[in-house]
C-alpha cells in the first residue's frame, strides 16, 4: 500500500449516480481524464443512483474510464483506496467530485427492526426485479409522492396495499410538484389507482409501531403534525401485514466529505447535515469539489456538471470554467423550483417521539433507547461519550443508521444537533475484509475496469 | 458563608485515567480535589487506546510497577461498583521463527527477573490452549499476570468514581492560562477564574505547554498510535496476544471484536483527528493475520488514532515541577493505561506528604545543573 508513484487520472470522480456520471461526461467533453468510481451498495442503502448507461466515451480528447470498487479511505491530494474484485487499489489525482449519492433516513419506532421491514428504495427494487409480491400484505409509509408511485407499481404486480402512511400532506405535494406539472398529473393518476383499488391514503401520518413475534405481523399507524410529531386524536389505524416499506427521507451521504476534513453545516431547507460547498460545488479544498445531490434531479445533474468542468478547469482545461458558469442560471431555477420537493423528505424532530425507551435506537448494537437517555442523564455530552458509554454507532454501519436519531434523543436532552454534531468519520469508509487490506495491493491497470 | 471563589487543596488539570486517579487518591487522603478537563473525562487517550493491561513488553524497571497497577485494576471495578471490563486473561509474547524466539527468550530474562511470571511455550503447546494462533508461533512467552480492560467502560466508570468522592469535576473547562504567586495557583477558564493551593498537570501530551506557562519548558513529546477493531466473531483468543518486535497488540473483547494495535504510528498533531497512514494499518494487520490467521475473513470495521505522551528517555516523569514549589507533573508513562492508577497513587502519596511506595520518576532529570532544559 505504498504511495503509488504516478497520477492514475486528471479527475476521480466517486459515486455514478445522476450528479457524478453528469460531472465525469462534462469533464471529459473538454478534455479531461476521468476515472468513475462506484460500488452499487445494497440497493437500500444508496437511492441517488441514475440507472447504469452506457457511457459514450471516449470522445475529444477527454475519456472516462468506470472503475467498480468500494472506497474505504481517501485522503488529500487526492488518493483514493479501495476493494475491488482485483483486490485492493489506490488510485490518485489532483482534483476529485465526490457524489456519493443519499441516504435513507430511518427512524427507529418500535418493533421497526423485526424481519419483514424494508426500507422503501429496497423494496423499490424488489418490485423492479419482478420480486414475489403477489399474496403479500404490504403496508408503505414515508414521504411523497414515492409512495403513491410504489404502491401504484405493487398493486399493477398483483401485489397488494393495505395502507399507505404520508408524513406530508396532499397539499405539500401540490407545492412541491406546482413546477412539475406531468408529474403532478402522474402522482394524481397513482392517487386515483389507489383510490379505486381501494387502498386507504393516511395523510400526515408514520408507523407508530409495529407489532410480531418472529416477523412483523400488524401495523399501528398514528397521525403526526408538520414536524412528524405524533398526535392522539382517537383509535389509530392498525393493519395486519406481511412486509412493511418505510423510510422517512432521505439525507446526502457526507463520510467521505468528512474524512477529508470538508466542514459540515445543517442545511436550513432540509435539516440536514451537508458539506459545506458553493452552488457549483466548490470547496474549501483545493481540487475538491462537492456538489449537491439533495435539491431535486435536475439540480443534482447540473451541479455535477457544474462541477466536473470545474474539475477541469482545474486541471487546465481552456472554456471549461466559462462553460460552468453559463449553467449557473439555470441551476438556481433548477435548485429554487425544487425546493419544496426537497423538503418532503427532510428531517422531522417530532419522529423522535416515537421512539419509546425500550425501542432500538441503533440496530447494528442492539442499543435500546433506555440505554441512551441514562447516559444522558449522567451527564454524557460528546458523541464520543455516546459511542462509549451505550456503544451507539460502534457497530458495523459506525452511525450511519442511528446518528439522527441519536442526535433527536440526545437534542431533546437540551443539546441541539447543531453542538452536538456528527459523529467522527474514520477508515475504513465500509467494513473492508482483514484479507483484502494484507494483500498486496492490485496493480493501478492490471484489472479492465468492468 | 464563604464569599470569595472557593480556594482548593489541589487542582489537577486534565482529566484522563491518571489526573482522575491521582484524584481519587487525594480525595481518599482528605483532600479538596477540583479536576479540571477540557472536554470529558476520558476523552483522550485513556478512552481511545486498545486497553491492554500489558507487562511483558514494559521496560525491566517499569515491571513492578505495572504488576502493582493491574493489582490496583483488578480490585477498581469491585471497589468502583461498576463493570471496567476487566480481565486477567494472561497475554501471550509470540515469536514466529527461532531467530525471534531466541530474542524472546533472552528480552524475558530482565523482566523475570524483576518479578514477571513466564512461561515459555513452544508451538504446539500453545495452539492446544489458543487453537486460533496460527502455525507461524514457535514460540510464545505466557504471562498469568497480563490481562486487558475496556477504555470505554472504565471512563465512565471513573467519571462516577470522581463525583461520588466529592471531586470537583469541571469538564469542558480549559485552561487558558495559570498564574502561580507563592500562595498558590489561579487557573484561568472560560467559565472563571478556579484558585487552588496545589496544582498537578496530568494533560498527556498537553503537559508541555501547560508546564512552560509557569516553570521549565521540559521535552515532552508525543506519539501518534494507529489502532483498529473488527466486527464481532466467534471466541478466537481469550489472551491478550503481543508480537517480539512490539508492534503488535491484540485481544478479542466480551462482544467478540477484536481490537489490534502496537504502536504502529499514524499522522497528526494533538488536538486533531489525525490521518491514517495505510501502509501502517497493512503492516500491523499483516503481524496480527500471522498470529491469528483467522483474522482474516473478519471485516475492519474502524481505525482510530490516539496520542500518547512521551519523553526523550522513553520514561514516566512524574514528581514535582522543577522550580515551582507545590507543582507536580505527571505524563509521558508509555504503558499509561495499564500503569496509570498505580502512578497516580504514588503522586498523590507525595502530595500528601507521604513517603511514595515506589520511587517517583523526577521530570528534573531532564535539566542541566543550571536549570535550563537540556532537551528539546
Amino acid at each position: 500500500m505504498a504511495e503509488p508513484a504516478g497520477i492514475d487520472a486528471d479527475i476521480l470522480v466517486i459515486g455514478a449516480g445522476r450528479a457524478g456520471v453528469s460531472a465525469a461526461r462534462a469533464a471529459a467533453g473538454y478534455g479531461a481524464r476521468v476515472i468513475l468510481v462506484d460500488h452499487r451498495d445494497s440497493v437500500d442503502e444508496r437511492i441517488g443512483d441514475a440507472p447504469q448507461v452506457a457511457l459514450p466515451w471516449p470522445h475529444g480528447a477527454g475519456s472516462v474510464r468506470r472503475v467498480h470498487g468500494m472506497v474505504w479511505n481517501l485522503r488529500r491530494g487526492f488518493a483514493v483506496e479501495m476493494a475491488t474484485a482485483a483486490g485492493n487499489r489506490v488510485m490518485t489525482a489532483p482534483a476529485l467530485v465526490l457524489t456519493p449519492g443519499l441516504r435513507e433516513r430511518l427512524m427507529p419506532f418500535p418493533g421497526a427492526t423485526l424481519p419483514g421491514i424494508v426500507g422503501l428504495a429496497a423494496a423499490g427494487a424488489m418490485v423492479a426485479a419482478g420480486a414475489q409480491i403477489a399474496g403479500r400484505r404490504l403496508l408503505i409509509a414515508g414521504a411523497g409522492p414515492g409512495l403513491a408511485e410504489l404502491a401504484a407499481s405493487v398493486l399493477r404486480q398483483g401485489g397488494e396495499v393495505v395502507a399507505v402512511a404520508d408524513l406530508c400532506r396532499y397539499s405539500d405535494w401540490a407545492r412541491a410538484l406546482a413546477a412539475h406539472p406531468r408529474r403532478l398529473d402522474r402522482a394524481s393518476w397513482w392517487l386515483k389507482l389507489l383510490h379505486r383499488r381501494g387502498v386507504p391514503y393516511f395523510w400526515r401520518h408514520a408507523i407508530a409501531a409495529t407489532g410480531g413475534a418472529e416477523r412483523a405481523d400488524s401495523v399501528r399507524l398514528t397521525p403526526v403534525d408538520r414536524d412528524g410529531r405524533p398526535m392522539a386524536t382517537g383509535p389509530d389505524p392498525s393493519f395486519a401485514i406481511d412486509l412493511v416499506a418505510v423510510d422517512h427521507g432521505f439525507f446526502p451521504a457526507t463520510e467521505m466529505h468528512r474524512l477529508l476534513g470538508l466542514a459540515q453545516k445543517l442545511d436550513r431547507l432540509t435539516g440536514n447535515w451537508t458539506a459545506v460547498s458553493d452552488p457549483f460545488g466548490r470547496t474549501s479544498i483545493e481540487g475538491l469539489f462537492a456538489p449537491r445531490e439533495d435539491l431535486g434531479d435536475m439540480a443534482a445533474e447540473l451541479a455535477g456538471q457544474a462541477a466536473g468542468l470545474l474539475a477541469a478547469q482545474h486541471m487546465g482545461a481552456a472554456g471549461a470554467g466559462a462553460a460552468a458558469a453559463r449553467i449557473g442560471r439555470r441551476l438556481r431555477q433548477a435548485r429554487n423550483r425544487d425546493d419544496a420537493l426537497a423538503r418532503l423528505a427532510r428531517y422531522r424532530d417530532g419522529l423522535v417521539d416515537l421512539i419509546s425507551p425500550d425501542t432500538v435506537i441503533c440496530p447494528c448494537e442492539n442499543v435500546r433507547r433506555g440505554t441512551l437517555d441514562a447516559a444522558l442523564e449522567e451527564g454524557a455530552i460528546l458523541p464520543g461519550q455516546i459511542k462509549a458509554w451505550t456503544r451507539c454507532g460502534m457497530g458495523l454501519c459506525q452511525g450511519r443508521r442511528c446518528w439522527d436519531a441519536v442526535a433527536a434523543v440526545v437534542a431533546g436532552a437540551g443539546i441541539p444537533r447543531e453542538t452536538f454534531g456528527q459523529m467522527s468519520i474514520r477508515p475504513p469508509l465500509h467494513p473492508i475484509p482483514v484479507d483484502l487490506v494484507t494483500r498486496d495491493p492490485a496493480p493501478a491497470d492490471g484489472q479492465p475496469a468492468t | 458563608m464563604r464569599t470569595g471563589p472557593r480556594r482548593y487543596d489541589c487542582a489537577i488539570v486534565g482529566a484522563g485515567i491518571m489526573g482522575a486517579c491521582t484524584a481519587l487518591a487525594l480525595a481518599a487522603g482528605g483532600m479538596r480535589v477540583v479536576l479540571i478537563e477540557k472536554d470529558v473525562l476520558g476523552a483522550g487517550a485513556s478512552g481511545v487506546n486498545a486497553g491492554t493491561l500489558s507487562l511483558q513488553i514494559r521496560r525491566p524497571g517499569l515491571i513492578e510497577y505495572g504488576l502493582r497497577s493491574i493489582d490496583l485494576w483488578s480490585r477498581l471495578g469491585g471497589e468502583l461498583g461498576c463493570d471496567l471490563g476487566f480481565r486477567r486473561s494472561g497475554g501471550i509474547v509470540l515469536a514466529f521463527d527461532e531467530e525471534e524466539a531466541a530474542l524472546l527468550v533472552r528480552q524475558m530474562e530482565a523482566r523475570i527477573a524483576a518479578g514477571l511470571e513466564v512461561v515459555f511455550q513452544a508451538g504446539t503447546q500453545l495452539r492446544r490452549d489458543q487453537p486460533a494462533l496460527g502455525e507461524s508461533a514457535v514460540l510464545g512467552s505466557c504471562c498469568p499476570q497480563e490481562g486487558f480492560s475496556s477504555p470505554s467502560l472504565s471512563g465512565r466508570a471513573l467519571r462516577r468514581a470522581v463525583q461520588r468522592c466529592g471531586i470537583a469535576l469541571k469538564e469542558r473547562h480549559a485552561v487558558e492560562h495559570i498564574a502561580h504567586d507563592g500562595q498558590g495557583f489561579s487557573l484561568l477558564t472560560p467559565h472563571g477564574p478556579i484558585a487552588a493551593a496545589r496544582l498537578v498537570l496530568a494533560g498527556g501530551v498537553w503537559n508541555r505547554a501547560l508546564a512552560r506557562q509557569i516553570g521549565p519548558d521540559l521535552p515532552i513529546g508525543h506519539r501518534v498510535n494507529q489502532m483498529c477493531v473488527t466486527e464481532r466473531a466467534e471466541t478466537l483468543v481469550s489472551a491478550a496476544i503481543g508480537h517480539v518486535s512490539g508492534q503488535l497488540s491484540l485481544k478479542q473483547a466480551d462482544n467478540g471484536t477484536v481490537l489490534i494495535g502496537g504502536g504502529w504510528p499514524g499522522e497528526g498533531r494533538p488536538g486533531e483527528p489525525g490521518i491514517l497512514i495505510p501502509a501502517n494499518l497493512r503492516g500491523n494487520l499483516l503481524l496480527a493475520r500471522t498470529a491469528v490467521p483467522a483474522l482474516a475473513r473478519l471485516r475492519l470495521v474502524r481505525s482510530w488514532l490516539g496520542y500518547d505522551s512521551v519523553a526523550p528517555d522513553g520514561m514516566p516523569m512524574i514528581g514535582e515541577l522543577p522550580g515551582v514549589e507545590n507543582a507536580f507533573l505527571i505524563c509521558c508513562i508509555v504503558g499509561g493505561y495499564t500503569l496509570g492508577p498505580f502512578m497516580g497513587r504514588l503522586l498523590a502519596q507525595r502530595i500528601l506528604g507521604r513517603e511514595p511506595d515506589m520511587p517517583l520518576f523526577d521530570p528534573a532529570r531532564f535539566l542541566k545543573a543550571d536549570g535550563q532544559t537540556a532537551h528539546g
